[in-house]
């Protein structure tokens, strides 16, 4: 198909162009968020508007969707022997993402992408009081955990069904219209709240930090991940320029950053002293991270293609 | 007397992972958010589950029928949602610990109680399993015999809670303490809905 020739281009020397941006400007947030962006709104394009995933699509196109609807898969049809292909390609996603990392969260994730994109939309930024910050610093992980045992308590995907604001499981649960309306009710004001308004209110991304049970999964594995990120104290000037730019608020006063952070590498970016230190060096990180969002990035736009030319 | 002791404990111990399953999210976030050492909270747990069993045995031998037939529905609803509240409310004391206006969430719903509370409560609560025990106990004509079934099947069914005598190690630390709280407060906020939906579709 030649149209597809054509995207399949455009893509390249888009991302190239960006890449050749990053090098010669060093300005790495400004591009990182084009690109990031960009990869979202296809994969919601595509996933929203051209794949029908009742008809074309059968494993969770999300890593989030495991931990929940293959805990309770396993848990209502573990003898079910045809259903082995979806647990392998949803492993093989989540076995993809604590590969990379928490450069998936600021490089390729679609959720992040929606979160960055109103984040950065703000000018006027609310500052979230640090209380607060603390108070429901671990949230993720209480809803991961919460997930987790909800699901196997129901036998149902609790996150897909009552959190996921992109509603990427297309199933609501049987019965009366009630439960459905609830969940409506449950994902989309989840959205609305952590994706938008905050986002926008704060210039911080919200739904990352605080909600996405995925974020704890890469927070838990970050100890044994050797991926790091980290401030040297003996050239950090204490000016706060990082903590601000930090979009997870993950930069405490102490100059310590959490194994919340989502390596957007802003803090990398404003610091004039050159005190935050990355391993394996940012160069290489940045080099990794583009790569990995742009072979993912094919994949959706393959599976566009594909979808246009079926329908 | 020991075949139906033994009877039940198997039919308990083939729905091992189902008891764990619905007494996780009860559990597991409230002894990850205490202090104090597993071991007596869970024993708590699992003496207001004994209770409730027992409560259950009774009934189904007194009667010599289905003991929901007897209850009104809404009753268990109106149970979860005490535990629900109490959930919400004792895991917000806890977290807000540091706010001075929230101190009163601390003194009035003290976390001392809660496990045997929710033992009972979610022993209280009919499952499928529970179910097949049930129905394997009617007809028996007697008290006693019921009784040590269901005791049969209490043991059978609790083993896998023992693992959250593991729990102790985990709340030595801060983070972890913060994840209970947090989850007992989501888990209590499911369980309200949960238990306000069925109280409305009762009717």
């Amino acid at each position: 198909m030649k149209g597809a020739f054509f995207v399949y281009i455009f893509w390249v020397l888009f991302y190239l162009s960006l890449v050749y941006l990053i090098i010669k400007t060093g300005k790495i947030t400004l591009y990182r968020k084009i690109l990031f962006i960009s990869i979202t709104l296809f994969f919601l394009a595509g996933f929203k508007i051209f794949i029908n995933p009742a008809k074309y699509y059968s494993g969770p196109a999300c890593p989030l969707a495991i931990s929940s609807t293959s805990l309770a898969t396993i848990r209502n049809l573990i003898f079910n022997f045809p259903l082995w292909p979806y647990f392998v390609y949803a492993f093989l996603w989540l076995a993809f993402v604590l590969l990379i990392g928490r450069i998936w969260c600021s490089w390729i994730c679609w959720f992040g992408g929606i979160d960055e994109c109103f984040a950065s939309i703000s000018k006027k930024k609310l500052t979230l009081p640090q209380k607060l910050i603390d108070l429901i610093s671990e949230l993720p992980s209480a809803v991961l955990l919460f997930s987790l045992l909800a699901t196997l308590s129901t036998g149902t995907a609790v996150f897909c069904l009552w959190i996921c604001p992109l509603k990427m499981s297309v199933s609501f649960l049987p019965g009366e219209y009630i439960i459905k309306l609830l969940q409506i009710i449950s994902f989309i004001s989840i959205g609305i709240v952590f994706l938008i308004i905050l986002p926008l209110l704060t210039g911080k991304r919200t739904f990352c930090r605080f909600i996405c049970p995925l974020r704890a999964v890469l927070r838990w594995s970050s100890f044994v991940h050797p991926s790091r990120i980290n401030i040297n104290l003996d050239k950090c000037t204490k000016c706060d320029l990082c903590i601000k730019a930090c979009s997870s608020s993950a930069i405490d006063k102490e100059y310590s950053i959490s194994p919340y952070c989502n390596f957007c590498l802003e803090c990398l970016e404003v610091c004039k002293e050159k005190a935050i230190e990355t391993k394996p060096h940012c160069k290489i990180l940045i080099s990794f991270a583009m790569l990995l969002s742009f072979l993912v990035s094919l994949l959706i736009i393959t599976e566009i293609i594909k979808c246009i030319k079926n329908c | 007397m020991y075949q139906e002791l033994l009877k039940g404990f198997f039919l308990g111990l083939a729905n091992n992972i189902y008891c764990f399953g619905v007494c996780a999210p009860v559990l597991l976030p409230y002894l990850l958010s205490a202090e104090n050492k597993p071991a007596p909270q869970l024993l708590k747990y699992l003496t207001g589950r004994f209770i409730a069993y027992i409560i259950f045995a009774v009934s189904s031998g007194a009667a010599g029928m289905y003991f929901e037939g007897r209850i009104n529905p809404r009753f268990f609803s109106v149970l979860m949602i005490i535990l629900a509240l109490w959930l919400i409310a004792y895991s917000s004391g806890k977290a807000l610990k540091p706010l001075e206006s929230c101190a009163w969430l601390g003194k009035y719903f003290p976390g001392k109680n809660l496990p045997l509370y929710a033992g009972l409560v979610m022993g209280l609560n009919i499952c499928p399993p529970f179910l097949i025990g049930l129905n394997q106990t009617l007809g028996m004509n007697s008290i006693l015999l019921p009784v040590i079934f269901f005791t049969g099947f209490y043991f059978g069914s609790s083993l896998w809670l023992i693992i959250f005598l593991f729990t102790g190690r985990l709340t030595q630390h801060k983070q972890i303490r913060t994840i209970g709280q947090l989850t007992a407060f989501l888990t209590g906020l499911w369980y309200l809905g949960e238990s306000l939906l069925k109280l409305i579709a009762s009717g």
